[in-house]
């Protein structure tokens, strides 16, 4: 069965308060409550970090640079959906907290299923992860 | 309590000095017995030393060069804890993998259409899970991160 539940910020809850009642109903609200955002010279380094080896992964990368048309764009998104989970996961941790915060917050204003709010569960279990870790070592090292 | 990294953004990468992408890397090039983040006196004297070793070309940025080699190895340690994490957590939603999609077009800059793109060619894609995962990618722009959409893709050095 599926996980209820939802961590969400103070923006992400104003969001969630919005939905209609219908769809809230199930549906468990816990405070993200870290709030260890990433420095932006660790946001750099990440970026620099992250390794494109995946060989579909390079070539749609340099199809998605001359992408001019809807169809194009699209075509990007689909051709990279079977990326491995390993590499996704990468990925937010390249992206941050506050950029999974971003596109939580833009998949809620545009909830209008359970599925969708599916969706900002596990997205809201990575983020809580990511701030979690963020706190952890930056303790442990300074 | 050691001080936090002292190098800013656009001080990233530093000429000559790697970007490491694997904790085990990073180990052979400061030494396998090194803590690169408690490093002082004596002991930072000889991981310089073997810096400037391993890297001739770093000139007189061996001090900055550290620096980068701390903060490298302060993400390596985040990221193999994250991922720790995360790798058992049962995410299997289309928004995770078009999120971490929209994340990579992003972050390597291969995505300027995310935020170059017209209004009217985002509103014709025909998912909509898609429009809205460029939608709040989107909001982040592009200046709130230095170096974050390197525009044109950019010409980052190779992590190894």
């Amino acid at each position: 069965m599926a996980d209820l539940t939802l961590y969400l910020n103070e923006e992400d809850k104003q969001a969630f308060d919005e939905l209609s009642d219908d769809l809230k109903d199930g549906w468990e609200v816990k405070d993200e409550t870290f709030k260890y955002l990433e420095r932006p010279e660790e946001l750099k380094m990440r970026s620099l970090m992250f390794r494109a080896e995946d060989a579909i992964l390079v070539n749609v990368l340099e199809e998605a640079r001359t992408a001019k048309s809807a169809e194009e764009v699209h075509g990007v998104f689909k051709k990279l959906q079977s990326l491995p989970q390993s590499v996704a996961l990468e990925a937010f941790f390249t992206l941050g907290a506050n950029g999974l915060s971003s596109l939580i917050t833009a998949i809620l204003n545009s909830a209008k299923t359970d599925d969708d709010l599916q969706g900002v569960s596990e997205l809201s279990m990575i983020r809580h992860a990511l701030l979690e870790t963020n706190m952890e070592v930056s303790s442990s090292f300074y | 309590m050691m001080p936090r990294p002292d190098i800013l953004p656009g001080d990233i990468p530093v000429e000559g000095v790697p970007i490491f992408s694997e904790s085990d890397r990073l180990a052979e090039y400061v030494g396998k017995r090194i803590d690169v983040q408690k490093t002082a006196g004596a002991e930072k004297e000889q991981l310089l030393q073997r810096m400037k070793d391993q890297s001739p070309e770093l000139n007189g940025n061996v001090e900055k060069a550290l620096e980068q080699v701390k903060l490298n190895n302060e993400q390596l340690v985040k990221k193999e804890s994250f991922l720790k994490k995360v790798l058992k957590f049962p995410v299997r939603h289309p928004y995770v993998t078009l999120s971490a999609v929209g994340a990579i077009l992003y972050f390597t800059g291969a995505g300027a259409f995310i935020v170059s793109g017209a209004e009217s060619m985002i509103g014709n894609i025909p998912d909509g899970k898609i429009r809205t995962v460029i939608e709040g990618i989107r909001k982040l722009g592009g200046a709130t991160t230095p170096g974050l959409l390197r525009p044109g893709g950019g010409s980052a050095p190779t992590p190894i």
